[in-house]
């Protein structure tokens, strides 16, 4: 078992970013959660470019990836992922606000390994983050060449 | 041939009656001519005879002169003055026979005077002889005298008879002659008379031979003719001839209906009228008698029949019987009633149909050119399609002199081409609108056009007018549109954007009230009633857009098992931890027609709200149900509750979004479970109402139509 890789968290907003924060330090987890603001973020640290061009370290256990944020969108972010050779098999669980067909039918036909909508009650927020959190980061075998 | 044979017969009977008259004549004339000659004859006889009296008298007188001369004896006296007193009335005898003749006169003068003179003279001597005696008397001068008056009455008498014999002979040869002419001309002319008469009779008996053969081809002829029954009655009516026609025609062999009345062959009714004896009596009186009719056959069957019965007379006027023809026009006479029923047909629908009809002459100038056409036939609907009145007779531009040169055009094309056409048009000057069919009508020398119309000028105006309003529809379709792709912006944006300021005011109350123990009890409450709140809204806006999306969603109806369907939805139900056990009533429900995934939205928010406003209950009882609908040939189904009912007066609303019967205290609820409801089921074409009574249950009913409707709200395209 590979040592605690970190989660990446891309949402565009601070209080949901705080919240599930929160959710995760309620539940004590151990893994480091990077936070993103925009697609374009998560991308350069995905490939390690801009801002995070000197990162070291592994990739996330998981990307918890919200659909609707500046720059680049989810679904951009997403599609590169899978277009990538080396990023195709890294778990994305889409975590957003939407409810959409349209939104949950693009998600998955793009690879989306999971898709969660937050829930407006915060117990039922956190209960999910934590699940989340703990089935990918610590349940779940990532592939072998991520 | 028969008017030939008397004709011939009669010339030669005649001729052989003219030769008989002329002969008759020739011998009338001939004896009448022989009883002349006769007489004549006769007459010269007479002369003659009487001539030798003359003679013998004067011989007496001379012969008694001479012996009294003689004697003296007076005996001899006596035939003196017997023949002296004859001879006068003697010669005048002679004189009267022979007075035809005028050559005999002079020679009866003459005689006269000789025997005047020889009576002197033999008187004298007689006288002389008395007185003188036989001397003095027999004085030869005077002897010789009376010679000479002797031999000159001789020579006279002599004369005339020789005259006469001669005439006697010439007469005699006549009369033989002519004899023998009128003999010779009998014996010709009765020869020519019997020859002639024999010529007739043989003719006679050639044509007479002729004629019976004929009469034997004639028989033989109208036997054999089959299309017609031609047979013979007698004057009472009994059939006295047979031919093969009547038999095929009426069905009865010869030997069986010879002898038999011919009302045989009529209906019951027809004999109980006294039709047959009234048809002949009718022919006999016109000499012919014409009817059309059923009649029957042998074997019972009608048919109609065409019948001359044609009376036959001898020369003499005396009726001999009848010749009946019968033709079988059974079937003329059904395509003639067929004919003419279809005329009736089509009268009747040339006069009753509301279309107009009309038949046109079209009217070409000299280059051709179809410039106007005049009404040949029109029906009686044609002045109310048109507005013409009295067209028949007129030309179009009569009627209407603006009427467009289409028209002409149009209808001149289909009189050179022959090809039918379909059009609507308008007639300005008759403020209307036509749909039209014409098509050529006779011989295209005719130029002639046969045109079914309607009057569409209503329909057009309502045309242009939905033109218009689709022009405005789709106009408004646009707005529409571009409003709602706006509403599906905006449902996003909620779905979004407002859903996660609620989340984070709950998260946030929710984290004050954790890393806060010391708030006291008010504020604790002011945060629950925050977080409850923004729950509240936050189900409010999932509803809201769980409504949306139903509506937009694509209607995909298939064949649903709605006990299988129905089921499903119960065990997924989620009550209130609290809530008390249902007693659940499942009838079996009909199969529908309609989106699985809209059904099942359907019946769990009618299960879900059975349950909701059942909770109060210490039993609740929840009964579905469904049957056909015999009104619409559909189904209805419903679920029925035993809980908090509701107020009939506010039934409308229940199916309204966001009404509400009770306050979310009372019964925790967004209201749009049956807004959402109704939206699916009008979406499927059917119908959705409530029965019900505050504190009594309630009993939701949904209708389905039993084939599927076209989507009555179709998906706006995506943006």
């Amino acid at each position: 078992m590979n040592p605690l890789r970190p989660i990446l968290l891309a949402d565009d907003n601070p209080n949901d970013v705080e919240l599930i924060l929160a959710a995760f330090h309620d539940v004590n987890f151990a893994n480091e959660i990077t936070v993103v603001h925009d697609g374009e973020q998560a991308l350069d640290y995905l490939f390690r470019r801009g801002a995070h061009a000197l990162r070291a370290g592994p990739q996330p256990a998981v990307i918890l990836l919200d659909l609707k944020m500046p720059k680049i969108d989810g679904r951009e972010v997403l599609r590169q992922i899978r277009a990538d050779a080396a990023l195709r098999h890294l778990p994305v669980c889409i975590l957003t606000s939407s409810r959409e067909e349209s939104d949950l039918l693009a998600s998955y036909q793009l690879g989306a390994n999971a898709y969660v909508v937050k829930p407006v009650d915060f117990q039922e927020f956190t209960a999910a983050v934590s699940k989340i959190g703990c089935f990918w980061a610590l349940l779940n075998e990532p592939p072998p060449t991520v | 041939m028969t008017v030939s044979l008397e004709k011939k017969v009669l010339t030669n009977a005649g001729l052989a009656l003219v030769l008989l008259g002329a002969l008759s004549a020739v011998v009338f004339w001939s004896a009448t001519r022989s009883a002349a000659t006769f007489r004549q004859v006769d007459q010269t006889h007479r002369v003659l005879y009487q001539a030798e009296s003359v003679l013998v008298d004067l011989l007496t007188i001379q012969s008694a002169t001479r012996g009294f001369l003689l004697t003296g004896d007076p005996r001899f006296l006596a035939p003196y003055e017997t023949a002296a007193a004859k001879i006068e009335p003697d010669i005048a005898r002679l004189g009267e026979l022979a007075a035809d003749n005028p050559a005999h006169r002079p020679a009866i003068a003459t005689l006269r005077q000789a025997a005047t003179e020889m009576l002197a003279l033999t008187r004298e001597r007689v006288a002389v002889r008395r007185r003188s005696g036989l001397g003095a008397a027999a004085e030869p001068a005077a002897l010789l005298a009376g010679k000479k008056q002797m031999d000159t009455v001789r020579a006279l008498i002599g004369a005339l008879e020789a005259h006469e014999r001669s005439l006697l002979a010439t007469r005699s040869a006549d009369s033989q002659a002519e004899s023998a002419r009128t003999s010779f001309g009998v014996a010709f002319g009765g020869l020519a008379a019997v020859l002639f008469l024999a010529v007739a009779a043989w003719r006679v008996f050639r044509e007479t031979g002729q004629r019976v053969q004929s009469e034997e081809q004639l028989r033989l002829t109208v036997e054999s003719v089959r299309d017609y029954a031609i047979i013979r009655l007698d004057p009472a009516g009994m059939i006295s001839s047979w031919n093969a026609g009547a038999q095929r025609i009426k069905g009865y062999a010869a030997p069986e209906i010879l002898g038999r009345h011919f009302s045989i062959f009529y209906p019951a009714e027809k004999n109980a009228a006294g039709f047959p004896p009234q048809a002949l009596a009718v022919a006999a009186r016109d000499r012919r008698f014409e009817d059309h009719g059923w009649r029957v056959r042998r074997d019972g069957s009608r048919f109609w029949a065409n019948v001359v019965i044609t009376a036959l007379h001898d020369p003499a006027g005396q009726l001999r019987g009848f010749v009946k023809v019968t033709r079988d026009i059974t079937e003329q006479r059904a395509s003639q009633l067929a004919l003419s029923e279809s005329e009736a047909r089509y009268r009747a629908l040339f006069d009753s149909i509301d279309e107009g009809y009309c038949i046109i002459e079209l009217i070409f100038d000299a280059q051709q050119k179809p410039v106007d056409y005049r009404f040949v036939v029109v029906n009686p609907a044609f002045e109310h399609q048109t507005g013409l009145r009295d067209a028949l007779g007129k030309t179009m531009r009569e009627l209407a002199p603006e009427h467009e040169a289409y028209w002409f055009e149009t209808y001149g094309r289909i009189v050179l081409t022959g090809e039918p056409l379909r059009f609507q048009n308008r007639a300005a000057q008759l403020h209307r609108w036509f749909d039209v069919f014409a098509f050529r009508f006779g011989d295209p020398a005719d130029r002639r056009v046969a045109i079914l119309f309607n009057d569409i000028t209503r329909r057009k105006e309502a045309e242009m007018k939905i033109a218009e309003l689709n022009t405005d529809l789709r106009r408004r379709t646009g707005q529409l549109e571009s409003a709602n792709r706006e509403l599906e912006a905006f449902s996003y944006s909620v779905s979004h954007d407002l859903r996660a300021p609620l989340r984070h005011i709950d998260g946030f109350a929710l984290l004050l009230q954790k890393n806060a123990p010391a708030l006291d009890a008010k504020s604790r409450h002011y945060l629950d009633t925050i977080s409850r709140a923004a729950k509240q809204m936050g189900r409010l806006i999932d509803d809201l857009l769980s409504f949306s999306r139903l509506s937009r969603a694509e209607l995909r109806q298939t064949r649903l098992d709605q006990t299988a369907l129905v089921e499903s939805v119960v065990r997924d139900l989620r009550p209130a931890p609290d809530h008390p056990a249902v007693d659940w009533v499942l009838a079996p429900l009909p199969a529908v027609q309609a989106d699985e995934a809209m059904l099942r939205q359907v019946w769990c928010n009618l299960l879900d709200n059975a349950v909701k406003y059942s909770a109060k209950e210490a039993r609740p009882r929840i009964e579905i149900g469904g049957h056909p609908d015999p009104a619409t040939g559909g189904t209805v189904c419903f679920v029925r509750d035993n809980g908090a009912g509701f107020d009939p007066r506010y039934q409308d609303k229940l199916f309204g979004v966001f009404q509400r019967l009770h306050s979310a205290a009372e019964f925790d609820g967004t209201g749009i479970g049956l807004a959402l409801v109704r939206r699916i089921i009008t979406r499927h074409g059917g119908r959705t109402w409530a029965e019900g009574a505050v504190g009594r249950g309630a009993t939701f009913y949904f209708s389905l139509p039993a084939t599927p409707v076209a989507d009555l709200q179709p998906a706006l395209p995506s943006s």
